[in-house]
């Protein structure tokens, strides 16, 4: 497989230089247009979490991206330091549990935040979560498919 | 943030100058459209067509702004890319919001 390795300091405005780069490498690796944005979205939304959820927000810490491709998928590896992700999240992002799809009556009910993981889940192919040692480990991957 | 304010027949129209609404610019974002809302304006077409990519933040400044018009106002997308259209598909909010195709299809929905 080919790959690399992309890194940024916990910082919201640091997102976009890595959802750039990660869009440019899905379509050079096979992905249409339309494809590459689901996973620049993906991405956007597991390293945004990260920041926020598993970081508080706190600057100065690592959220790194391994990055690995062939003919038939497309493989990210996110690791950070912070706070695990809670088993209720861990649910609904690998199971898909508690995301079950909502009629909305009126505009009130619509939530505003919170699309995130349902997000990662509908856009990936594959995902794993773990928890190793003091870091958190995301495995989202996506497959290549011939048009 | 940065808009251009254009005020055609009824409706003000907003296009939004920047190419991500993602989370760093939500918060912002979100806050100046609630302006235009208490500033009086009730018939709005949001001009997205600058806009290359947005985030689950991003529309949720967007449903936020949709919900400070309430019901005695309208907020309406134009313009969307594939991109922002495939998001607000892939959420189901293209049941949500109005979207159409250019600012005068959306302008005319005010007469």
């Amino acid at each position: 497989m080919k790959g690399l390795t992309l890194e940024i300091e916990s910082s919201l405005g640091n997102v976009s230089l890595l959802a750039v780069a990660i869009h440019a490498i899905c379509v050079h690796a096979g992905l249409g247009q339309d494809e590459a944005g689901q996973v620049e979205l993906s991405l956007v939304e597991a390293v945004t979490n990260s920041i926020q959820h598993a970081y508080h927000g706190e600057p100065n810490q690592r959220v790194i991206v391994i990055l690995a491709f062939d003919k038939g998928c497309l493989r990210f590896d996110l690791y950070d330091t912070g706070m695990p992700m809670e088993v209720e999240q861990v649910d609904r992002l690998v199971r898909g549990q508690g995301t079950a799809e909502s009629i909305y009556l009126d505009l009130a009910s619509i939530p505003e935040s919170g699309r995130g993981l349902e997000i990662i889940r509908k856009t990936m192919d594959e995902i794993v979560y773990r928890r190793e040692g003091d870091r958190n480990h995301l495995q989202l991957t996506r497959y290549i498919r011939a048009e | 943030m940065q808009f251009e304010e254009n005020t055609i027949k009824n409706a003000l129209v907003v296009k939004v100058l920047e190419n991500r609404i993602v989370a760093d610019v939500a918060p912002q974002f979100k806050e100046s459209l609630i302006a235009y809302v208490s500033n009086g304006n009730k018939n709005i077409v949001l001009d997205l067509s600058d806009v290359t990519f947005i985030d689950s933040s991003g529309l949720g400044a967007l449903i936020g702004s949709l919900k400070a018009v309430g019901k005695d106002g309208e907020l309406v997308l134009c313009g969307a890319r594939d991109a922002v259209v495939n998001m607000l598909k892939l959420t189901r909010m293209d049941k949500v919001f109005h979207i159409f195709t250019t600012r005068e299809e959306a302008v005319s929905t005010f007469s």
